[in-house]
């Protein structure tokens, strides 16, 4: 009687348990892992940043002391780095809106006939999944003047703002 | 030599290398195992569809017979088109200048609507072959965390969250129009005789919601400036059960303090509505240490020529499941 390669069976019937019980553990395993689809976090991430610029621009005055106009008009013109807070008006409002968020903000204006971006509120490098949100403000020599800021306009001049919002979290 | 049970070299190396593209397969498509995937997306699309309707729209009512329709459909609710939470100043505009401000009218309206009717005109469901399979949700209006109560509504609506299945959820920060509020400016503020350390405030009754009154622009006169009470005709009220204090600093947030009062401090003292329920001329009077008022009445200042709406920070969350 031949009796070899009999336990090459017996070997093979183990592997396939063994390929088919890593199967089961790694699916099962890999539902728990990802509970929502990754792309619903990003809109969710992007849907805060554009909730919080809104209502820091829409808000009546008794919600806030400063809406996004003012506080964008009050700015004293000095780009910020991370210990200088440029806009501390604006970060106190955003820290309460985003709590456990980061976030840099931007402001985009054109100074003569060249668009001009400069950091004013700086939480340091932004990871690669962080998202960007905007809002334009309008500003006027009246709206700089009450806030106190250092924006040059002429009185028959208005100034269009970019606020961008880079919202990251980790 | 007995050549049984050895394990031959060729089916080690066959099994690493399945098990290898078994397990990189794995690693870089994430979900290709994960049953219902689409119709977890399916889940995401509804949750976020909802949260914009409920917080960027006004909602819409239209009647077929008047042909008469409008944004106001919180006072149609059985006519309603489109549930939508968003305050609106132009009934007849469709859109909204204030989107993520919501009119507490419509939040009690969507709090009494009909669970159908609610599953029907946010789209809440899915044709699976023809037959509808309505999603379970739930949706919240959160302050800190908890609940609102508005008008003894607890602002949520749907089930409670599941512990084993996949959520869909959307949160959306939102103003919450949760009652009145009179802003004063303290300089203007009515008192007895010029630089007294009291305000006096008329308010005509009865009142249907409480009554809040926020002051800034504090007249300081001296350290350790604060507020001590408050009283009704003249008989003392009590701090907690008549009434709330909460005072915000420059560039910060409502917090219950009783301390020291700067000059741009904002106070905002909200007065149970149970005081004023009779038809008749209420006045009430602030205290203060070391804060001075100018303005020398009578004629006093009067809630009801301020009084705006007044709003709360507060974040809707949509779950779909």
């Amino acid at each position: 009687m031949d009796d070899k390669a009999q336990l090459h069976t017996l070997e093979g019937v183990a592997a396939a348990i063994l390929i088919t019980m890593t199967l089961v553990i790694i699916t099962q395993s890999a539902t728990v892992i990802t509970p929502q689809h990754e792309m619903m976090l990003d809109v969710q991430l992007e849907q805060m940043a554009y909730d919080a610029l809104t209502l820091l621009d829409t808000a009546p005055s008794s919600v806030t002391s400063t809406n996004l106009t003012e506080c964008v008009a009050g700015w004293d013109m000095n780009e910020s780095n991370i210990q200088n807070n440029g806009l501390p008006s604006l970060d106190k409002q955003l820290f309460l809106l985003l709590p456990g968020y980061l976030y840099n903000v931007d402001l985009t204006y054109v100074q003569n006939e060249a668009l001009v971006t400069k950091n004013v509120i700086v939480n340091g490098d932004p990871t690669e999944d962080s998202v960007i949100a905007s809002r334009t403000v309008m500003l006027t020599n009246l709206s700089v003047d009450a806030a106190h800021g250092a924006w040059i306009i002429a009185s028959d001049e208005i100034k269009v703002v970019e606020v961008r919002l880079t919202l990251w979290q980790i | 030599m007995d050549e049984r049970g050895q394990i031959a070299i060729d089916f080690l190396l066959g099994i690493s290398v399945v098990l290898i593209a078994i397990g990189f397969t794995l690693q870089f498509v994430p979900g290709i195992f994960i049953s219902g995937y689409g119709g977890e997306e399916k889940l995401g699309y509804a949750a976020y569809r909802t949260s914009c309707i409920l917080a960027e729209d006004p909602g819409w009512w239209s009647d077929n017979t008047s042909n008469a329709s409008g944004t106001e459909w919180e006072k149609h609710p059985d006519k309603v088109q489109r549930i939508g939470l968003a305050e609106d100043n132009d009934v007849n505009s469709r859109l909204t200048e204030t989107p993520n401000t919501l009119s507490k009218e419509k939040l009690i309206q969507f709090m009494l609507i009909d669970e159908d009717e609610i599953v029907m005109k946010l789209g809440l469901f899915d044709s699976v072959e023809g037959t509808q399979m309505n999603y379970r949700y739930n949706i919240s209006f959160l302050i800190d965390g908890h609940p609102m109560v508005i008008d003894n509504y607890t602002a949520v609506r749907g089930d409670n969250l599941p512990d084993d299945s996949n959520i869909a959820k959307i949160t959306r920060i939102v103003l919450l129009e949760t009652g009145n509020v009179s802003v004063f400016d303290a300089r203007s503020l009515t008192t007895d005789s010029s630089f007294s350390e009291h305000a006096n405030i008329n308010f005509k009754g009865p009142a249907t919601e409480n009554l809040t009154i926020q002051i800034t622009n504090f007249n300081v006169s001296g350290s350790g400036a604060a507020f001590i009470n408050a009283t009704l005709n003249g008989s003392i009220l009590s701090a907690s059960s008549d009434y709330t204090l909460l005072k915000r600093p420059l560039y910060g947030d409502f917090r219950a303090d009783s301390g020291q009062l700067l000059k741009d401090d904002c106070l905002r003292i909200s007065f149970n509505k149970s005081l004023f329920t009779s038809n008749q001329e209420y006045q009430i009077r602030l205290n203060f240490n070391n804060v001075t008022f100018t303005k020398q009445g009578p004629l006093f200042s009067t809630y009801g020529d301020n009084a705006k709406r007044l709003y709360e920070t507060a974040l809707l969350t949509v779950e779909v499941w």
